[in-house]
């Protein structure tokens, strides 16, 4: 019921934003702006002076050819120049909007024209010539011969009319009126009247203006035309970017997520996956951990696996990066700080992104084969425009907190010690008399967080000739984290260039250099990771004792101070990564080209990881350990396509490309520990006495590929696309190597048909269907092998082991997804939609069966079993205000819904005691366990559910049952944001609902089996004596039978949180005039602002445990470094 | 320029695409190749001892599993998980025996690997008694690893032949096989390594690999946990013959108790498990006096140990209020040995089935009991006291609990007897002798079934 509620209120909050909307907006004429194009080809003009003549007032237009100018006095003339053009003069005229249109030096005379030839335009983009146009029409029109012009031509008729707006009934000047197929043209006087003589009666007059909808007229033998302009919706041209090539979003088949720069530029971001984070439908990104520059999950529409990796293809500038996102470091040691890993796209700096695009359908991503199937993400860096030099400082600093409302409410020490006078006397045995220490009551949650400080500063520069074009930039981002001694710093810098060297011949380089440092701590996992054991350390064991030294719990010998265990460990990870490309475009004739890309991605990862030997307890006995790990990760990679684009008999339009790539990639890595330090003070390896270890490891993958793709525009109205790849993998068995990756696509522009013209409140309608195949290689390279590996030495002599269980017959994972969709735009796109329903059917998965141990192994990777993930996911857009209070909204809704359709060989486990379970018939990753009744009032015990229906102790393993499901009925995100006078604001907030998380922190803090642990509160209504009716069972000492998996700790994992809040002011134009500036805009965000939700833990969001990134293994909260609230003010300037 | 893509095309269409992606494991080797020659078949052999020092296996878990099963030993925490094992109340989800089930059985795969393979290394490769010895290598360990299955939950799958990388799931889902075809088949592999030379080149390899003398070392203890009393003497009268045998080797009981577990490789070990810097051991990490300490001894423990008896501050010693295990010395590094069979053991398993196969207590059943107490420096009752075979063999039983503790035999002894129902056990049960088959297990297998007492 709760999601018809919250669906409804949605529902009723935009109808009443729609009902609000539409309030006439008149402001007081404090600029002027417009627009500025070429004569020649009505291209915008970037870099042209805009001058209040006898004033040092000035602008120059912006890469899109806009310009503003502070108020002015309504007799001021304006001077347009641009080297290389003759300069334009035209009278200001108390408008508010003055557009021009400049001619070369060499073309015609300084007098603007009338065009001479071919057709109008009916691009809106494009500028009526010859005149500056005003959107207010109250402006006389200089020197316009048109006006009046001769009565009669000889032969010709004579047609006059008057152009008027459809709005407001106001005569328009300016407006361009050209007889069609002729080169007869005039424009509009000021009352908006026009004579011009067509040729026979048949003609039709073409009206097009600036901001307005063209518009035929047939004559039809008629001499008077007059007709009203209607004003044209925002339809600017959305480029995006595809898999090899870029797409008009109008005529784009297949299933296509933006998220433009715009959307990544304004807030404080470390990494691109939190630019996606709710801004994507049918995206779901769960920040694993709130660890600085840690590890998040991407799931594409759903989870389509099993057990490989769930991630989506990472496409930088063309080159699938090593999209591991998560660099947990394999082995059997503590290196990765916990299991949170590093996350990778960590070092791309988000201010170098111009979009990040998520191909989501088959149609769109199954040009990448067999990486496909969870989707892929290419992110396209930010390029230098020709003519247009920027140089942009962006900073930011601010300060990042642990949510005091999100810390468990643990008992002090006078509960504690009520607590476990119980306690002892349920176990029998006299209570020790340090835990009846009364004088200390420490708070341990203050005690592991802190409040961190984090910058940010960078500096790009772009520009460049009509030749050559250049982006570059530096940046530096510091963050600290929240548990003490963490943290993340990144230097990067970038370098993108253009050469047009000639032409046919166009070369381009990407090149991004990065440095990282993360400084890890033992979150989860681990012994005594903070967020897990420390906080349960007894609130009557004090931090430090009175001598300084480090105090420890008496009645616990191995428990470690959760301080100490934070500061004096060293586990740093330096990261130095260099991703780029060279790519030569040839143009063989026109319309044909070939293009060449050769890339490299490399990243060269240092570890030090130092236990010491004193403070740190469970290294006492071997004298502390210390261990480096040099690891590099090359991937080369060459692909070659043909691109074809051509249009045929003006209506068809046909786009091939045809291409092949080689990729290869190698990671290997040596490691060396040793145990057995002096002290504490040198962190590296070569002080230790013992060599207790030095491995090293090579592996390597490659892929082949051959792909095409069609697409076919009939009047761009009928629209097909048709894929197909064939992908050869390394990682397959010789038996299974090559897979073919089709898909078809077609698209209906309804809105472009002649009789939905008449319907105006529909601007742009869409039908889209797509069909297609997409693979997973997401596996272990090897996995094939059955395999012998070294390392089982013995008397110093190397020994050998079976180490893996292959299958020579292993297979890609195939997707087969079905995808309709539709693109609509309402009310001049004031609201626009995109909206899909997709099936998506995963077979032959690859599955780590879990074997029967007495094969020797306990799992093995096999190709079996099915899954199906199916939904309907929307992106909405409205713009509930315009004018110059502006106020647009950005919702976007998932509704998945996952099944295991089939597994042949039953069930699969996964995780921690087994709680995940993948069973036919129930989503993927549901939980597995025993069903808590309640707290039996007689002996104050939980009684669980059993089969048979009688109630009990937890002993059957029949008795388990699916006991909560970590998928979200839905998920989604919203942004408001709001412009109004230079002010900026926006509010993204983030949702899901009705994901249960299991929550593995209560087991810790309210098993009530240990004998110095401390818990929460809820103990205070613990059970006590026989008739007591509570939902707390009695202590239990040494018996676990209430802490065991069970419905206790499946907790509701739905939220809202409120994700961003910034707030923003762009300086007016008069006082960065002043300033020598372009622009300058001051903000202050709120990151993570609250989070409403019913779960107890950190967060709802939560980590699967081990740095499982499989899809089985879910929605598992295992002391999960908690989420910051993050305040930052910051600037972007621009010269 | 065309002229450049066309070739350049060609030249890409012509690299063969199979080399590219035939990406061979660069640091592991493949299975069916792996076989070549001596040196990967010794290699293989050496793996199985490697695994059997892992911490889930003879370097902690093997060890101190069956000494809480005992009631011997403390955990810091009271981890329920070892607690549950003192209480005769293992819940089905424990962790340790799914442990130490996971390592036997990976144990047993390696040696199914070596019996099956070694002989089949082309001739002239490999030596033919390297070759012998080998495959008889892998049986004692195999061996070794069944009797310990076999001891602690009964009834187990007996798996001979190496899991070939084509078994469907299907294949791999076994059934159990009756504990008397388990004893069968340890008792054939263990004859075939009584084949097994007397000694190697060194000292640790003679101790740490296995020998004759382990084979009939060990064999002797297998005939003595089959044999049945009351039923036939033969099992006793093997189980006699080869302790003897084994006794009179050449080697005697070591004078200094301490010094089988403070120096290594002394006379007294028949098999001992050898650790190094590389294979470290775990309990000797988590079992001394340091902060890392995980496991304790319980205060019955020093408390069963007379004030006179010379074993009692090697076994066990009290410091800073806490009782240690002492046998576990050698910690910084853990490069602590684990003696698996040792003479001491076998004087007992000899006086024990000599007194079960002449009825008597008189003469050598005495005379090799009073060996191990006249060493612990205690005085024992003339021969004469004990009037009952069986109450002499409780006699032994206590004396092989005090001789061997936190040797991970008591728990099997006395379960073996009987003697666990009065002596040890919190649940007097005979169905908890044996431990649950892990869920894990039976979750991903459903031919297993589950022992009795915990269904």
């Amino acid at each position: 019921m709760k999601h018809f509620f919250y669906v409804t209120l949605l529902c009723v909050f935009y109808a009443a934003r729609l009902a609000a909307q539409d309030q006439p907006n008149p402001a007081p004429a404090d600029s002027i702006k417009g627009l500025v194009v070429s004569a020649a080809d009505t291209i915008p003009l970037p870099g042209v002076t805009v001058t209040i003549k006898s004033t040092d007032k000035s602008a120059v237009t912006d890469s899109t050819g806009h310009y503003r100018l502070p108020a002015l006095s309504s007799t001021d003339t304006l001077i347009f120049s641009l080297s290389g053009y003759k300069s334009a003069i035209t009278a200001a005229n108390s408008r508010k909007s003055v557009n021009i249109m400049l001619n070369k030096n060499d073309e015609g005379t300084g007098t603007p024209a009338v065009p001479d030839s071919t057709r109008v335009a009916t691009d809106s983009t494009r500028v009526a010539p010859g005149v500056a146009s005003d959107s207010t029409r109250v402006v006389a029109v200089p020197e316009n011969k048109n006006a009046t012009a001769p009565d009669s031509v000889a032969g010709k008729i004579r047609i006059t009319g008057t152009v008027t707006a459809e709005e407001d009934k106001t005569a328009i000047p300016g407006v361009s009126v050209l007889v069609k197929n002729s080169s007869t043209g005039v424009v509009t006087d000021v009352n908006g009247k026009y004579t011009i003589f067509a040729n026979t009666p048949d003609d039709v007059l073409v009206f097009s203006f600036v901001g307005l909808q063209s518009k035929e007229a047939p004559l039809n033998g008629q001499s008077t035309i007059d007709v009203a302009l209607a004003e044209e919706g925002k339809v600017l041209k959305e480029v995006v970017v595809i898999g090899y090539g870029t797409m008009d979003r109008a005529t784009l088949t297949s299933s296509v997520s933006t998220i433009g720069s715009e959307m990544i530029d304004k807030d404080p971001l470390p990494s691109v996956s939190q630019a996606i984070q709710g801004k994507a439908g049918g995206v779901q990104v769960t920040q694993r951990s709130g660890s600085p520059g840690g590890g998040v999950n991407i799931r594409v529409r759903g989870t389509t696996s099993i057990n490989a990796s769930a991630d989506p293809l990472y496409v930088v500038d063309g080159v699938p990066v090593n999209s591991t996102t998560n660099f947990v470091g394999g082995g059997d040691f503590n290196f990765g700080g916990g299991t949170q890993g590093i996350n990778i796209l960590a070092s791309i700096n988000p201010g170098d992104i111009e979009s990040v695009e998520i191909l989501k359908d088959a149609a769109s991503s199954s040009i990448y084969g067999a990486r496909a199937a969870n989707g892929v993400i290419l992110i396209t860096t930010k390029r230098g425009k020709a003519n247009e030099t920027n140089i942009s400082v962006n900073a930011y600093a601010g300060v990042s907190e642990m949510p005091k409302e999100r810390k468990y409410d643990l008992m002090g020490t006078n509960d504690y010690i009520s607590y476990m006078k119980d306690y002892y006397a349920i176990k029998g045995t006299a209570i020790p008399e340090s835990i009846l220490r009364t004088d200390v009551n420490t708070d341990w949650q203050n005690k592991i967080f802190r409040t961190a400080p984090m910058q940010n500063y960078e500096i790009n520069a772009s520009g460049g000739s009509d030749k050559t074009q250049y982006y570059t930039s530096i940046g530096y981002y510091d963050q600290q984290g929240i548990i003490l001694n963490s943290g993340f710093k990144r230097l990067s810098a970038r370098m993108n260039l253009d050469y047009q060297q000639s032409e046919k011949l166009k070369i381009t380089t990407n090149l991004n250099l990065t440095r990282a440092i993360t400084d890890r701590v033992q979150e989860e996992n681990s012994k005594e990771g903070s967020t897990k054991n420390g906080i349960v350390t007894p609130p009557n064991v004090p931090v430090y004792n009175e001598d300084g030294s480090f105090a420890f719990d008496p009645s616990n010998s191995a428990r470690e101070n959760p301080v100490a265990m934070l500061i004096l460990p060293t586990n740093t990870a330096e990261t130095f990564r260099i991703l780029g490309n060279v790519a030569a475009e040839y143009q063989i004739i026109k319309g044909l080209s070939f293009k060449t890309t050769w890339g490299m991605d490399m990243s060269y990862i240092d570890e030090t990881f130092f236990m010491p030997p004193k403070g740190i307890k469970s290294f006492a006995a071997q004298g502390g350990l210390g261990a480096s790990r040099s690891t590099k990760d090359q991937l080369w990679i060459n692909e070659n396509t043909l691109t074809f684009d051509r249009t045929f008999a003006e209506n068809h339009h046909l786009n091939l490309l045809g291409g092949i790539s080689f990729q290869e990639s190698k990671l290997s890595y040596i490691d060396a520990r040793r145990s057995n330090f002096a002290s504490n003070d040198i962190p590296y390896i070569s002080v230790g006495g013992n060599l207790s270890g030095a491995s090293a490891s090579v592996q390597e993958w490659a892929i082949a590929s051959y792909f095409a793709r069609a697409n076919y525009g009939f009047k761009n109205r009928y629209l097909v696309t048709a894929n197909f790849r064939i992908d050869g993998s390394s990682r397959f068995g010789a038996n299974n190597r090559y897979g073919a990756f089709p898909s078809v696509a077609g698209a209906w522009r309804a809105s472009e048909e002649p009789f939905m013209k008449d319907i105006k409140t529909i601007t742009n309608l869409k039908l889209r269907a797509s069909w297609g195949i997409t693979g997973n290689q997401n596996i272990p390279n090897y996995a094939s092998y059955t395999l012998y590996s070294a390392g089982s030495n013995y008397l110093n002599t190397p020994g050998f082991a079976p180490s893996q269980l292959g299958d020579a017959n292993l297979g890609w994972e195939t997707t087969k997804q079905l995808d309709f969709g539709i693109d609509l735009g309402i009310l001049k796109d004031r609201i626009s939609l995109l909206a899909d329903y997709y099936v998506k059917n995963t077979s032959d998965l690859l599955i780590s069966v879990q074997t029967p141990r007495t094969s020797g192994f306990s799992n093995a990777l096999r190709n079996l079993g099915e899954i199906q993930n199916k939904g309907f996911e929307f992106e909405l857009t409205t713009r509930n205000l315009v004018g110059d209070f502006r106020w647009t909204t950005s919702l976007n809704m998932t509704f998945n819904r996952n099944k295991v359709v089939s597994l042949p060989n039953g069930d699969i486990f996964g995780g921690l005691g087994n709680v995940n379970i993948a069973r036919e018939g129930q989503p993927l990753g549901s939980f597995w366990g025993w069903q808590m009744v309640g707290v039996n009032p007689q002996t104050g015990m939980i009684d669980f559910q059993h089969a048979d229906g009688s109630v009990g102790a937890p002993s059957s393993a029949d008795d388990k049952r699916i006991i909560g499901n970590p998928n979200p009925d839905f998920f989604g995100g919203i942004t408001n944001t709001f412009f109004y006078k230079g002010f900026d604001l926006s509010v993204m907030g983030q949702f899901s609902y009705g994901n249960d998380v299991f929550n593995y922190n209560l087991f810790t803090v309210l098993s009530g089996s240990s004998d110095s642990n401390n818990g929460l509160v809820d103990w205070n209504r613990r059970w006590r004596q026989p008739g007591d009716i509570t939902d707390v069972p009695k202590p239990t000492p040494s018996n676990l039978d209430n802490a065991t998996i069970s419905s206790r700790f499946v907790e509701d994992g739905s939220f809202l949180r409120l994700r961003n809040i910034t707030i923003g002011y762009t300086f007016p134009q008069k006082w960065t005039d002043r300033m020598r500036i372009k622009s300058l805009r001051l903000y202050a965000t709120v990151q993570n602002a609250h989070v409403f939700t019913k779960y107890r833990g950190y967060d709802p969001e939560v980590s699967s445990t081990a740095g499982a990134n499989t899809g089985l293994v879910y929605g598992f909260d295992y002391g999960s470094y908690p989420q910051p609230r993050v305040f930052t003010g910051g600037l972007n300037l621009t010269f | 320029m065309t002229k450049y893509i066309a070739l350049f095309i060609a030249t890409a269409t012509l690299f063969s695409c199979d080399d590219f992606l035939d990406k061979k494991p660069v640091d592991q080797i493949a299975a069916e190749v792996y076989f070549t020659d001596e040196g990967s078949s010794e290699s293989a052999v050496l793996a199985m001892y490697r695994t059997a020092t892992n911490a889930y296996y003879y370097g902690q878990a093997m060890i101190i599993t069956p000494e809480f099963a005992a009631g011997h030993v403390n955990n810091v925490y009271n981890y329920p998980e070892f607690v549950n094992f003192e209480q005769n109340n293992i819940r089905i989800d424990n962790p340790w025996t799914t442990n130490i089930w996971t390592l036997s059985y990976t144990i047993i795969n390696i040696a199914n690997n070596v019996i099956e393979q070694v002989p089949n290394v082309p001739e002239g490769s490999i030596a033919p008694e390297k070759r012998a010895q080998f495959v008889r290598e892998a049986k004692f360990i195999r061996a070794l690893v069944y009797f310990n299955l076999v001891r602690s939950w009964g009834d187990v799958p007996l798996i001979l032949k190496p899991t070939p990388s084509t078994s469907s799931l299907a294949d791999l889902q076994v059934s159990r096989n009756a504990a008397s075809e388990v004893y069968a088949a340890i008792i054939d592999d263990l004859k075939d390594a009584t084949n097994l030379p007397a000694s190697y080149s060194t000292l640790e390899q003679t101790k740490g690999r296995a020998t004759q003398w382990a084979a009939k070392g060990l064999l002797a203890k297998v005939y003595l946990y089959r044999g049945t009393p009351g039923n036939s003497t033969a099992d006793f009268t093997e189980a006699a013959n080869l302790a003897h045998e084994v006794i009179n080797k050449g080697d005697t009981l070591v004078s200094d108790y301490a010094s089988i577990w403070r120096t290594k490789n002394t006379p007294e070990s028949v098999y001992e498990l050898q650790f190094d810097v590389q294979a470290t051991n775990t309990l000797a990490t988590v079992s001394n006096p340091t902060a890392s300490a995980l496991f304790f001894a319980k205060d019955t423990v020093y408390k069963s140990f007379d004030d006179a008896d010379l074993r009692k501050p090697v076994t066990v010693y009290l410091k800073d209020g806490k009782y240690y295990i002492g046998k576990y010395p050698n910690y910084n590094p853990a490069v602590q040995n684990v003696p698996i069979l040792r003479l001491g053991e076998l004087y007992l398993i000899y006086a024990e089935a000599q007194a079960r196969i002449t009825g008597s207590v008189a003469g050598e059943p005495y005379t090799y009991y009073k060996a191990i107490r006249d060493r612990a420096g205690l005085t024992t009752a003339d021969e004469i006291t004990f009037t009952s075979v069986p109450d002499f063999i409780k006699e032994v039983q206590r004396e092989k609990r005090r001789e061997l503790m936190f040797e991970g035999e008591a728990w099997y002894d006395y379960t073996r007897t009987g003697l666990a129902l009065t002596e040890m056990m919190i649940v007097a049960d005979p169905g908890r002798f044996v431990w649950p088959i892990p869920q894990v297990e039976r979750d991903a297998n459903p031919n297993l079934g589950q022992n009795q007492a915990y269904q």
